[in-house]
């Protein structure tokens, strides 16, 4: 049976003073990985098996304190055959 | 199976979002090519169809569809980056209940008023509409028709439509829903300035040293430029960010000064900055000497209600609300003299501390100070003079027109100023500024319009709020509403909208792509093309004028609204609106059609088919066989060119990723009335006001007064509504995208704990909001990105089963006729 891969790529801007703790927090969430960054920004690469999945995460790192915005960048959906993972 | 696919993807995706981010990669990860699955799609711009902001998104179709969007990354807005809702465009279109053929309501295969809709042709659709229209033309005359249009109507099809109903039924009861969102806004600038628009653009986010946001929750309604604001904030320490706002919302995660007032007291803080600035001896004497005017507005202006309301009985000043007199800057400094950190922090619950903070922002001649605002000035019963005082604090500094120095008016539609502004299809006005008050305006107008003397009448239509009272009081019987939901964006919709639809003397023709409130009051739904279904332009708040071409194919039976405005004037000759005596004095236009005398009239009709780009579809053009919207554009462009609204040739904007007007010898206006920066400004004057007769700004003299309705202590608490981010005004778009719709699928109530533990109310509760004219049934929220003060609930209005809007009350400021939304006074009842 195919599934669905869906990724996304978001720009967050964070308190400067807070950006560790939100890499850690980042980091923590299932299917989020962890681009480059500087003092106050970053990038966050999303996977799920669904746009549904994708939103979610977005919301977490949204409510996440000292994120000031998570903007979604590019987005690519694929039918992923049996077998790929 | 290709181990790297998921990886390749990954790194596409990250080289997106550094490059928009502007964050450097190692080389080694920028060196990919294209996947072969993007290659089968055709990419293209367009502007977004949602606010004002006027982002650039990249549009991807495939076999006749859309299919994926993305931030342009060459445009100077948005730099690559997109909303959520940006990010979802490629689906507003594609919702399961699309309108695809015209309906209206039958019963036994008649027109009735109280029949079932029913799917009809296009000519039959324009057969039952020619019929009532001819019918009230002649009973009533042309004051009796109407139109109700919007600031998503593309440029041309504004025009078209101003041209339609003021040229050609010689009737000015046009008027748009941005009356709802830049009416104050526009008479503001037209006061101060005497010419509409922002001096400034949006490269002022990157210049300034502090912001100061008005009544804008930026960080939801406008989020593209707040990741402009918070980069400015967050790479440079010395920058401030002041929000004010009578709640606490999303904006204020950024702010180092955070202010949260009494509804209506913004007045008297403006009023208190003015103070200040003068008390601390931080005028600008060499800019107001040389280029500012003062002038004591009158007062007691009653609230735009209905004039038997005892509040308009009882204020002074209703006729003459727009008046002035000279005054000096003695006089001026008097004026505001009471206006002290005492009183106002009194007033407005600010402490005195944050208002001096505030004021000193302004006040210091090394801080650079943009302000922005939206609807909380502008939907506000003193909404133009808000927007005349905050100009009086720009002016007094001399912080206007030079980079970062910006008083920034942002607009809530991507047509706002493109369309409903600049082409002028509001009720007194026409293209490029011009009234139809003035006899040498309108003189101007039928000249380039090629229309007899005499067709345009001198007095104001009906605005959109009396539009409603006179639908329902049966002076104005045949009515077409497109692209916009009114009946549940207007206010006071229990009394003052429904019952106007549904007056059994009137005919309501509503276009729209999906079916909504306004739809289902209406007798007659004509379906319509939307976005890239058509070509078309937006002018966004920073003066940019963006194009796009056709796309996609609309679905079933929807034209464009510029197809409908257009066949529909083949169905009226001049003998049947135009008066015999015109038609005396100019016998040529006898027996021609509307449309003959208005889109065959040699200028609209000028550009050939063959001028079309064959590499895109246009509908419009194949069908009235000439190339219409370029016509119609350079017709109108006549309007403003040579006299300050210079817009660009029509071909550079299907290149450029939008140019900002004045546009003169090829080159855009970043900054107006500055001289290097605007060529309107004559050399050596460093600054020039040419709006204005003798080139000077007018800073106004203007009071606190209070609200239509305040909280007492039966109706106990203030009603806010406003938006969230996923939602774009009504939802009648961004509602039929699943994900939106799931991210905040239904409006609650936003209000503060106590508040909510005083009624016996927790969070998720079912409550009641009541006013004295309607209710909703609603859910209790104390939490969430939306806090209240004690004394204030929030409502979104994006809900459609939930009428917010059965609350509020249709007051109005007198001088700009737009509701205030933002306060009426209402109590919360536990279900």
């Amino acid at each position: 049976m195919s599934k669905e891969l869906h990724i996304t790529s978001l720009v967050v801007q964070v308190m400067p003073h807070k950006m560790a703790d939100v890499r850690q927090h980042i980091m923590a969430i299932e299917n989020a990985e962890l681009s480059v960054n500087n003092e106050v920004k970053l990038v966050v690469v999303l996977e799920g098996g669904s746009q549904r999945a994708l939103m979610d995460g977005i919301e977490q790192i949204n409510a996440i304190p000292g994120v000031l915005s998570a903007t979604m960048v590019y987005h690519q959906s694929e039918e992923l055959e049996e077998g790929e993972e | 199976m290709n181990m790297n696919r998921r990886d390749f993807i990954k790194a596409n995706a990250v080289i997106a979002a550094a490059g928009a981010a502007g964050l450097a990669l190692p080389a080694s990860a920028s060196n990919l090519i294209t996947s072969s699955e993007q290659t089968k799609l055709e990419w293209n711009k367009a502007p977004c169809r949602f606010c004002g902001t006027g982002c650039s998104v990249i549009v991807a179709t495939r076999d006749g569809k859309v299919v994926a969007t993305h931030g342009d990354a060459n445009s100077e807005v948005n730099r690559g980056l997109n909303c959520i809702k940006g990010y979802f465009l490629s689906k507003i279109m594609y919702g399961s209940d699309r309108l695809t053929t015209p309906m209206l309501r039958m019963t036994d295969g008649k027109y009735d008023k109280h029949g079932e809709f029913t799917p009809i042709s296009w000519d039959s659709a324009f057969d039952i509409m020619a019929q009532k229209w001819k019918e009230t033309l002649k009973a009533k005359g042309p004051t009796a028709v109407g139109m109700f249009g919007s600031g998503q109507w593309t440029v041309w099809e504004g025009y078209a439509a101003v041209k339609l109903m003021k040229a050609g039924f010689g009737s000015n009861n046009i008027d748009p829903n941005a009356r709802h969102c830049m009416a104050s806004a526009v008479v503001g600038f037209m006061r101060t300035f005497g010419i509409d628009e922002p001096m400034g653009c949006y490269d002022d986010m990157e210049a300034a040293d502090a912001f100061v946001l008005w009544g804008s929750n930026m960080a939801e309604m406008h989020p593209i430029l707040w990741t402009r604001v918070t980069d400015r904030r967050l790479s440079a320490s010395h920058v401030k960010v002041a929000v004010l706002s009578t709640f606490e919302h999303r904006s204020f995660d950024l702010a180092d000064l955070p202010i949260v007032f009494t509804p209506q007291t913004d007045l008297a803080i403006l009023n208190f900055i003015a103070n200040y600035i003068i008390q601390n001896d931080k005028v600008n004497w060499d800019f107001v000497k040389k280029h500012v005017n003062f002038r004591q507005g009158t007062t007691d202006i009653g609230y735009g209600l209905r004039p038997t309301h005892p509040l308009e009985q009882k204020a002074k000043n209703v006729k003459t609300a727009g008046d002035s007199t000279p005054i000096d800057f003695d006089t001026f400094k008097a004026f505001v003299a009471e206006y002290t950190v005492e009183k106002v922090s009194k007033m407005s619950g600010v402490p005195e501390a944050k208002l001096i903070e505030l004021a000193k922002l302004y006040a210091d001649p090394e801080t650079k100070v943009t302000s922005f605002w939206t609807m909380g000035f502008n939907q506000h019963t003193r909404g133009v003079w808000c927007n005349n005082l905050i100009y009086n604090i720009h002016l007094l500094t001399g912080k206007i027109s030079t980079p970062g120095n910006s008083p920034f008016s942002l607009t809530g539609q991507p047509s706002a100023c493109g369309t409903a502004r600049e082409v002028g299809t509001f009720s007194h006005r026409l293209p490029a500024d011009m009234v139809v008050t003035n006899p040498e305006h309108r003189k101007h107008a039928e000249e380039i319009w090629k229309i007899p003397s005499g067709i345009i009448p001198p007095k104001p239509g009906y605005h959109a709020v009396e539009q409603n009272r006179r639908l329902k009081d049966g002076d104005l019987n045949c009515y077409w509403v497109q692209v916009n939901n009114n009946m549940q964006a207007g206010p006071n919709i229990n009394e003052e909208g429904l019952p106007g639809y549904r007056n059994p003397a009137n005919f309501i023709v509503v276009s729209d792509a999906y079916p909504t409130v306004t739809t289902q009051a209406a007798d007659l739904i004509l379906p319509t093309a939307m976005w890239v279904e058509k070509e078309g332009a937006y002018g966004n708040a920073e003066r940019r004028t963006q194009f796009w071409h056709q796309m996609v194919q609309a679905p079933g039976d929807s034209h464009s609204d510029l197809w409908q405005l257009m066949e529909f004037s083949k169905r009226f000759t001049t003998d049947e609106v135009w008066s015999k005596e015109v038609l005396a004095a100019n016998p040529q236009f006898k027996g021609k059609t509307l449309f003959e005398v208005l889109y065959k009239n040699g200028n609209v009709d000028k550009f050939p088919l063959a001028d079309t780009d064959p590499k895109y579809l246009n509908n419009e053009a194949k069908h009235f066989g000439f190339y219409v919207q370029k016509g119609l554009f350079e017709e109108y462009a006549t309007f403003g060119r040579g006299h300050g609204h210079d817009l660009a040739p029509f071909d550079a904007y299907h290149e450029a990723h939008g140019i900002r007007w004045p546009v003169v010898n090829g080159k855009e206006t970043k900054w107006r009335f500055r001289e290097g920066s605007d060529p309107y400004v004559k050399p050596g004057s460093g600054f020039e006001f040419y709006g204005k007769p003798d080139g000077r700004a007018v800073i106004y003299a203007l009071p606190f007064e209070p609200p239509a309705e305040s909280p007492d202590t039966e109706y106990d608490m203030w009603l806010s509504t406003g938006r969230v981010l996923e939602h774009w005004h009504s939802g009648s778009m961004t509602q039929r995208v699943p994900e939106l719709y799931r991210a905040f699928p239904d409006a609650v109530c936003f209000m503060h704990p106590e508040d909510a533990k005083k009624r016996g109310l927790r969070r998720g509760d079912e409550v009641r909001v009541v006013s004295r004219r309607g209710e909703i049934k609603t859910r209790v929220e104390t939490r969430g990105r939306n806090k209240p003060p004690v004394g204030l609930v929030f409502v979104p209005w994006f809900d459609a089963s939930q009428l917010i809007n059965k609350v509020t009350l249709d007051a109005t400021d007198p001088l700009s006729k737009q509701t205030d939304f933002k306060k009426c006074a209402v109590k919360i009842v536990k279900v």
